[in-house]
């Protein structure tokens, strides 16, 4: 099975990957207003957010919108392609995958062995 | 004793699995905890072992 959507699933996965990238302070509620670099209101909502404080001077908030999917990231199109030199969601997806990983071993109880070879990460997991 | 493969791409985090040593149907339990941990893939396909017949031992006692 192939995994490539944008939304995650799990909401302490996510938050866990949020803090595994540098973003450990983050707002939750029901519609969280979003605020661009200037300060604007933005038109969309959220239930997870890092404020634009805590990305950079010129970024936005960036936004989590909880959908029948799982959340799915809203995030402008200047912060897609600036956020940790533009790789900020392979990287947030990266860090959640890892957590799912873990959390399905646990859940199997099985052991988990993991490798790096050149830009991928595997992992078996025995149970 | 069968195994999950995940293989994470941390360029893009595309992420593929493979269950492993499970023959016949009986991988789809597994292939359904998969899931919940990492969502709806984007791409499902069953693998030669998923075809196997599963090997019963029939054990007969006499009286």
């Amino acid at each position: 099975m192939t995994f490539t959507e944008a939304a995650f699933l799990d909401r302490e996965s996510l938050l866990q990957a949020l803090a595994e990238c540098g973003y450990e302070t983050v707002e939750e509620g029901s519609a969280l207003s979003l605020y661009g670099y200037r300060g604007d209101r933005r038109a969309e909502t959220a239930q997870i957010v890092v404020r634009r404080q805590f990305i950079g001077s010129a970024s936005n908030d960036l936004g989590f919108l909880k959908t029948d999917a799982g959340y799915v990231p809203v995030i402008s199109e200047y912060d897609r392609r600036y956020m940790m030199e533009g790789k900020f969601l392979a990287h947030l997806r990266t860090n959640y995958n890892l957590k799912s990983a873990e959390k399905l071993a646990r859940r199997l109880r099985g052991t988990l062995h993991r490798e790096r070879v050149g830009s991928t990460i595997k992992i078996r997991i025995k149970y | 004793m069968p195994e999950i493969e995940i293989a994470i791409n941390t360029e893009t985090g595309e992420t593929d699995t493979a269950i492993k040593g499970i023959a016949g149907p009986a991988c789809e339990k597994t292939a359904e905890v998969i899931k919940q941990a990492f969502g709806k893939p984007t791409r499902d396909e069953k693998t030669r072992d998923y075809y196997v017949q599963p090997q019963v031992r029939r054990q007969i006692k006499g009286k």
